[in-house]
């Protein structure tokens, strides 16, 4: 450093401490003019101060750390969630549904209270924590209660209904609304008019302002009013009904929506 | 902004710690960090992308780079905000890159400056002198006098000690002097 540079990097330094340029110019009067070049220099990398951060991309940077962090932990789930994405969650729902379905119905091997039948009443929102529950109990309680093959298939088509219909077994909410409907109409139908129907009359903050139910028909999830209860249901019926036609490709047991009939 | 003083108001002994706990996924820490460091590493960014939607985007890779690497960082006592902000360095120099390929021609690469104010023709001469410094010259110029921060500080983040850090202000502050007289 050559005491040129040391002259300057000391007035910079009594500078930053004092805010006083004047300072300066009284101790190195010969750095003046590269004083004033530095200063007006400093002023323009000044102008190019950025402006704060904004508060909405600073929470998703937040969120999108955090997840990260706890897709790290959770090791290889997180992992194949990465590689595959959506599509593979899909696509291994869509496995485990089939494969409950066929242990369900007509398995020769007991498989009782399985855990992919779990899952399957976890996609139709019968989850056990959901008030889908008295369904959910009702459909175990038939699985028990019979031998795999066609019967069970009608039992617990049947008992999902009865469960579903039940207005001891609703949530309070939703037993007002529930009363006033037909179970056996709501059993017996083989085609979802009726369940777009029923939504339209008992369900107004189930649907959006134009009318449309804001899911596709039969993909809507129990939401914990009650509201929705007959869509459940009948994806339950369905469900059910269609567990024993898949592994009975032979055509022994109830095929289809059927399966609500009895 | 002093950072020194400031961080998470604990010795720096214990942020050797925190290191530890991040090492292990420790989602306070870097909660903690993120809350502490994102505004600095943001304006960071701003100040070199002239571009607030850039700058959102590589804060927020800055800490994910951050996670990944965490495993290989070792505490050397220097503080955690250095190493945040050599990443945030790194990540800002590949996506001027990356501008600068997209836009075919290198002047490009500083051009954009959607998100600010202050778009007028000098300052967009400076930010280009800048660009066309050496690392060392303009990452001074940047975080002591577009960011502010304390002379103290810039030395801790550069590796360097303050009165290295004077000096290198007046060669920095030089040669941008020259390169905006040549442009």
């Amino acid at each position: 450093m050559d005491n040129h540079e040391a002259r300057l990097a000391e007035c910079l330094r009594v500078l930053e401490e004092t805010g006083d340029l004047d300072r300066c110019l009284e101790l190195y009067p010969e750095l003046a003019s590269e004083l004033r070049e530095h200063t007006v220099a400093v002023q323009a990398l000044a102008a190019l101060a950025p402006p704060s951060p904004r508060e909405q991309p600073r929470l998703s940077s937040r969120r999108l750390l955090l997840s990260s962090l706890a897709s790290r932990e959770e090791g290889g789930q997180g992992l194949l969630r990465t590689l595959f994405g959506k599509k593979a969650a899909a696509i291994a729902a869509g496995a485990v549904m089939l494969f409950a379905a066929a242990s369900v119905g007509a398995s020769p091997i007991e498989t009782p209270l399985s855990h992919p039948v779990n899952d399957v009443l976890d996609t139709l929102g019968l989850g056990a924590d959901s008030p889908g529950k008295p369904v959910r109990d009702a459909v175990h309680d038939a699985i028990e209660s019979t031998d795999p093959g066609p019967e069970r298939g009608k039992a617990v088509s049947q008992a999902a209904c009865e469960a579903a219909h039940d207005p001891e077994r609703l949530p309070e909410n939703a037993r007002a609304v529930h009363e006033e409907k037909d179970k056996q109409k709501d059993c017996d139908k083989t085609d979802g008019s009726e369940s777009d129907e029923e939504e339209d009359q008992g369900a107004p903050g189930s649907q959006q302002q134009g009318g449309k139910p804001e899911t596709p028909p039969g993909l809507e999830r129990n939401n914990g009013n009650g509201t929705e209860k007959p869509g459940a249901s009948q994806r339950a019926c369905e469900a059910a009904g269609e567990r024993p036609a898949q592994a009975n490709a032979g055509g022994n047991g109830p095929k289809g929506p059927k399966g609500c009939e009895e | 902004m002093t950072f020194v003083a400031s961080a998470h108001d604990l010795p720096l002994d214990d942020e050797a710690e925190l290191v530890r706990r991040a090492r292990a996924h420790d989602p306070e820490v870097w909660s903690m960090w993120h809350d502490q460091y994102y505004g600095l590493v943001h304006r960071y960014a701003a100040a070199r992308l002239r571009s607030a939607e850039d700058a959102d985007d590589v804060a927020s890779q800055v800490f994910l780079e951050a996670l990944k690497s965490i495993g290989r960082f070792t505490y050397t006592g220097k503080p955690v905000l250095a190493w945040l902000y050599g990443i945030a360095s790194h990540v800002v120099s590949r996506h001027l890159r990356q501008r600068s390929r997209d836009a075919g021609e290198p002047g490009e690469a500083v051009a954009a400056s959607e998100g600010f104010e202050d778009a007028s023709v000098t300052s967009i001469e400076v930010q280009q002198a800048l660009e066309h410094l050496s690392d060392e010259h303009r990452e001074v110029l940047v975080l002591r006098f577009v960011l502010g921060l304390p002379t103290k500080e810039v030395a801790q983040l550069l590796g360097k000690t303050e009165a290295a850090t004077y000096s290198l202000q007046v060669r920095a502050s030089a040669a941008l002097r020259k390169r905006l007289s040549r442009q």
